[in-house]
């Protein structure tokens, strides 16, 4: 086993030092004048002494790859540099956010998993149903509305219109969190219920169902103890995926509802051309979702004996 | 059976493209017309979706941003999928290095999650709608090339190519002339059923202001512009949305029915 | 089976781990909202009343987090809170008057004497004098990036309450600079403290400082008399409509950056709006390398075309002020250009520009009158100005093509990219009006994008540059910008009317032109 995690782990320093090649030059070359932009940007201004001087004071005039080995060196340290703007360090900031981050993606995907699986599994069982197509339509809804409109629909009814929760989230309370909360797992729960339905109709159509069915046990027993336990490996997938995209839905809803995590961090720090902050955004979310995967990965390991025979198959 | 229930879905997206194409031209009213005598109007009979805060006819405006939103949306699938299916289907017939080179690359940017590093791209561009197709697509592209390269793998193996190689044929020609016809209704199926959600990120990047801006028509820059007027002016932030969750569902009605058809 | 159950209490502990870090942010937050509540109960119960004051221009993107004035920009939010005060302050009509200070002299052209007033002291309770601003304006000249270049000190004595600033050259706008909020004398004896907290003059003090916000009390020792016993809250809130719908919700008290779509929601009995006109310009730069706007009927033909009062006051709503040149109208003045497209079509027609082929557009040569137009959406104003003007060129038959890019700093360096650049700037930040003319219209200027070049114009900032009499100064001033306003190098479209909208029950909170002053002592919560 150990050996296992430990080839993954392995095999994840090139990803890892790719990710930050990629993130760091894609900031190098085409960001622009990060001084000027931002002394622009507050009506205020500087002589072309003062910027360059700032320039200098940054390290902004070294080489690209001067620039790139030196900030490789510092991250691994653990220090991501200084905020443009608010001249504190990144590493901390984020850090600072990264909570509230993952309370929100967590919540999400609770609320996805409470939502879907019952009506997934529903709409199986009562295939070709009323129910099921009301299901089925609502879904497709679900699938066709982007995220940034149901929040603001959210917000205009709930808390415009009906006042029931507050409009600054500037905390993180338990009522803030609500919003954000239905207007990630409304799109997702769309996309689950279908997986899950599939999966289910599927599963119960294959033998061990009808020989289950056939020794009189009833269907219930026979979703919740048969079906469900094979079909968990198909939704820690789903899951660990849909992780990734709640990481970069996250960034609108959040800034839509002021939630005070990394997503709306990074867009602000993007408006005001805050490079070490969006570096550190697109570092930290990528590490993330790569150690996600990584516990999806390990988990397969224990749920799917036949892998354990295998060794790492999956390890491509 | 199989082409009639593709045939309505292929008539709707066929349509919705000529509309979106010629959509400029559709407006009933000049969609940089402005009136400030009839600002922010509610829908009514001559304008049945409202104005905006100049006076311009809402309607106008939406079908008018019907040819950016769309074509961009095709813009992104076409070129990730192109891209994608070039890179997957060379690496999974010739293997070796370039193989293992690019898709280790693909690997990288498949360890990205999600929109992250598109709004990072898009953010940073800030070159508008172009800015936020090529952001899209450079995030896109990998999931394509990895679809075609396992795709390759699984037929090139086969009979048919063993003897298209046996009479002559050069790699190129058995790429092309043998393999991607049989793989390429896989990657319709994926590439159809992507244009919806592309169209959805691209209009958030422009609606966070990292696409396109104003007065560009595009339905998430008209949404973030109407956001502040939701309440005062609902018809404006409501009116875009309708136009992308109508042609999201033609998009996704589409691609399912193709996805049926392909039995995939 | 034991390495699953291994797993498993792995997989649990990582999960109370993730909601662990959680849960401190959490309760840190709740406890504020709660020590927010039991202030707003106590308000019946005792006599000092919380006012939560919403604010879009406080925070790190606006680089103006903490109080302390010898950083970044950050001595805005010291004077606009009444933490700091200045030895000089611009009235209503951005002209200076002392404020700190009793007189002033210049002595020589290198050398001003400032009279400080007596009986003032920090909130720290020690007193103002003469030494103790010295103190302050060293550790201002040591640390601040602006100050330095723009006071040219050489030397600063202190004798009593007299501050005797030596300059390296003639600066007669030395004077103006110290109504700069980086100018704010705070007690350095005290100095800045971890949260950037400091300790000034004014009417309040800060109880706690952070990056999203401050908490004030009001001082009972304040000098130019007593000040309504009270707490404010100022909340950095970065989205405009999210302070729309706190005020509405009550969770705001007052607020500063409301959009403008959202005024018509606060017209009325419950709340109160104070504006102001302040010196930040929206106004649009020809570029003279475009062969077409060198020709002086074609620039006025375009600048008769603009609509300013359609853009003003319904685009805005009215909540800006037109402009007649860089600087605001004062009180009484009355706006001198003109609107008259029929008079543009005309001097088009003149130049050879005609719709000979019927599409709406004048054309010559067979090419249509096409020009680029650049802005950037950072400030909402100008995407709208863009599309107002690019309307009314369309009635005259000129096709504008707006390019509305964060990036327009990249875009001004090509000049073939664009042909007229929209932007927005406060002209006259400290009554000092040469300012403006250095920065942009003078032919060695930085921002002077368009290449405006006009000898006359750039002999008359050198004579202003020398002048130390104000009043000549402002005669200079006028004269320049009457120059600039003929030429149509420039076009001045309207001067930003900043407005401070709150429930009904607070008074005395207006805004100055000058966007340096926010709360004073008469703020009353009633």
């Amino acid at each position: 086993m150990c050996k296992y995690i430990f080839k993954r782990l392995l095999s994840l320093v090139p990803i890892l030092i790719g990710i930050s090649f990629i993130s760091f030059a894609l900031i190098y070359f085409t960001g622009g004048d990060a001084v000027a932009v931002r002394y622009e940007a507050i009506g205020g201004m500087l002589s072309p002494e003062l910027i360059n001087q700032k320039r200098e004071e940054l390290g902004l005039n070294r080489p690209f790859i001067i620039q790139y080995l030196s900030w490789l060196s510092s991250i691994i340290k653990g220090d991501m540099g200084v905020s443009y703007v608010s001249g504190k360090p990144v590493f901390g900031y984020i850090i600072g956010k990264l909570p509230n981050t993952l309370l929100l993606s967590i919540s999400s995907l609770i609320t996805t998993i409470l939502i879907s699986l019952p009506l997934g599994i529903l709409s199986a069982i009562k295939r070709n149903s009323i129910f099921d197509n009301i299901i089925k339509a609502m879904s497709f809804i679900g699938n066709s509305l982007p995220n940034f409109f149901v929040a603001l629909v959210l917000s205009y009814v709930f808390a415009l219109q009906m006042k029931l929760l507050p409009v600054i989230s500037q905390g993180t309370s338990f009522k803030s969190l609500i919003l954000p909360t239905l207007t990630l797992s409304l799109a997702m729960s769309a996309k689950y219920i279908r997986q899950i339905r599939a999966l289910i109709i599927s599963e119960l159509s294959k033998p061990y169902v009808s020989g289950a069915r056939a020794r009189g046990i009833k269907e219930n027993t026979i979703i919740f103890f048969n079906v469900l336990r094979l079909t968990s490996l198909t939704l820690i997938t789903l899951m660990a995926l849909s992780f990734g995209s709640l990481l970069g839905g996250s960034a609108i809803v959040e800034s839509i509802f002021m939630w005070d995590g990394i997503g709306k961090l990074a867009i602000e720090s993007i408006k005001l051309r805050d490079y070490p902050v969006i570096l550190a955004y697109v570092l930290w979310m990528a590490f993330i979702y790569v150690f996600i995967n990584l516990l999806a990965d390990i988990s397969y390991y224990f749920l799917d004996p036949r892998l354990r025979i295998e060794g790492g198959k999956y390890a491509n | 059976m199989r082409t009639e229930k593709i045939l309505i879905p292929s008539i709707l997206v066929i349509s919705l493209l000529l509309f979106a194409f010629l959509s400029p031209k559709l407006t009933p009213f000049d969609i940089s017309e402005q009136n400030l005598m009839i600002a922010k109007n509610a829908p009514s009979l001559s304008h049945i979706m409202g104005t905006d805060i100049y006076g311009r006819d809402m309607f106008s405006r939406v079908i008018a941003a019907g040819r950016i939103s769309v074509f961009s949306a095709l813009a992104v699938v076409l070129l990730m999928s192109i891209t994608g299916v070039i890179v997957g289907l060379f690496c999974g017939y010739l293997g070796g290095i370039a193989d293992t080179v690019l898709m280790r690359v693909s690997d990288i940017f498949l360890a990205f999650p999600g929109l992250v590093l598109a709004i990072a791209a898009a953010g940073l561009f800030q070159n508008g709608m172009f800015g936020a197709i090529i952001a899209l697509a450079s995030v896109g592209w990998p999931r394509y090339a990895r679809l075609a390269r396992g795709l390759v793998l699984s037929t090139k193996t086969s009979t048919y190519i063993n003897a298209a190689r046996l009479s002559g044929s050069n790699t190129v020609q058995i790429v092309f002339t043998e393999i991607l016809p049989n793989i390429i209704g896989q990657i319709a199926v994926t590439a159809s059923l992507d244009i919806g959600t592309s169209l959805m990120e691209l209009s958030a990047l422009s609606f966070l202001g990292l696409g396109a801006t104003p007065p560009t028509p595009e339905w998430g820059s008209m949404i973030n512009e109407g956001r502040s007027l939701l309440q005062i002016a609902p018809w404006i932030t409501l009116s875009p949305g309708v136009a992308i969750f109508i042609t999201v569902s033609i998009f996704n009605i589409f691609g399912e029915a193709l996805r049926d058809y392909y039995n995939i | 089976m034991r390495k699953q159950m291994k797993l498993i209490s792995a997989a649990i502990s990582t999960a109370l781990l993730l909601g662990a870090c959680a849960a401190p942010n959490k309760q840190a937050n709740e406890n504020t909202t709660n020590a927010e509540t039991t202030a707003a109960n106590s308000d019946s119960t005792s006599d000092v009343k919380t006012m939560v004051y919403g604010t879009t221009s406080y925070g790190v993107g606006m680089s103006d987090a903490g109080l302390n004035p010898h950083a970044d920009y950050s001595g805005w939010s010291c004077v606009r809170y009444g933490v700091g005060e200045t030895l000089f302050k611009l009235n209503e009509n951005i002209e200076l008057v002392p404020w700190l200070a009793e007189s002033y002299k210049f002595l020589d052209d290198n050398t001003l004497e400032v009279i400080i007033k007596d009986g003032i002291n920090f909130s720290s309770g020690r007193k103002l004098d003469a030494a103790a601003a010295k103190e302050c304006f060293e550790d201002l000249i040591a640390v601040h990036d602006r100050a330095p270049a723009d006071m040219k000190i050489k030397e600063i004595k202190a004798d009593g309450r007299t501050l005797t600033f030596i300059s390296t050259e003639p600066n007669p706008a030395l004077i103006n600079f110290l109504a700069e909020p980086y100018s704010a004398i705070i007690d350095m004896q005290v100095g800045v403290d971890e949260t950037k907290n400091v300790s000034g003059t004014g009417p309040y003090k800060a109880i706690s400082v952070s990056d999203t916000e401050i908490k004030l009390e009001s001082r009972d020792d304040y000098w130019e008399g007593p000040v309504a016993k009270k707490n404010i809250t100022v909340k950095s809130i970065t989205d405009g409509d999210t302070l729309t719908m706190g005020l509405q919700s009550g969770e705001l008290d007052a607020t500063y950056g409301l959009p403008y779509a959202s005024y018509p929601l606060f017209e009325n009995d419950n709340y109160t709006i104070n504006s102001s006109a302040t010196s930040r310009a929206f106004f649009m730069q020809l570029n003279f390398e475009n062969e077409l706007l060198k020709d002086k009927n074609i620039r006025s033909a375009i600048a008769m075309a603009v609509d300013k009062e359609g853009f003003v006051n319904v685009l805005l709503g009215g909540h800006g002020k037109v402009a007649n040149g860089p600087f605001p109208m004062k009180d009484g003045e009355t706006p001198n250009y003109s609107f008259s497209p029929e008079k543009s079509k005309e001097l088009l027609n003149a130049a050879g520009w005609s719709d000979s082929d019927g599409d709406g557009y004048v054309d010559k040569d067979g090419k249509n009158f096409e020009l680029n137009f650049l802005t950037y959406p950072g400030r909402s104003e100008l995407p709208i100005l863009a599309q107002s003007v690019q309307s009314n060129l369309k009635d005259i038959g000129i096709k504008l093509n707006i390019n509305s890019t964060e990036n327009y700093l990249e875009v001004v360096k090509d000049s073939s990219a664009w042909d007229i650049l929209a932007s927005a700037m406060v002209t006259n930040p400290t009554g000092n009006k040469a300012y403006f003319f250095e920065t942009t219209s003078l032919t060695e200027s930085s921002k002077n994008r368009g290449h405006y070049s006009n000898s006359e114009l750039d002999e008359l900032a050198k004579t202003l540059s020398t002048t130390f009499d104000s009043e000549k100064r402002d005669e200079t001033a006028q004269k320049m910008s009457d120059i600039l306003v003929d030429d149509y190098g420039f076009i001045f479209v309207s001067h930003l009317q900043m407005s401070l909208v709150s429930k009904n029950n607070i008074k005395g909170l207006v805004p100055m032109p000058s966007d340096y002053y926010e709360f004073s002592k008469d703020l009353v919560i009633e």
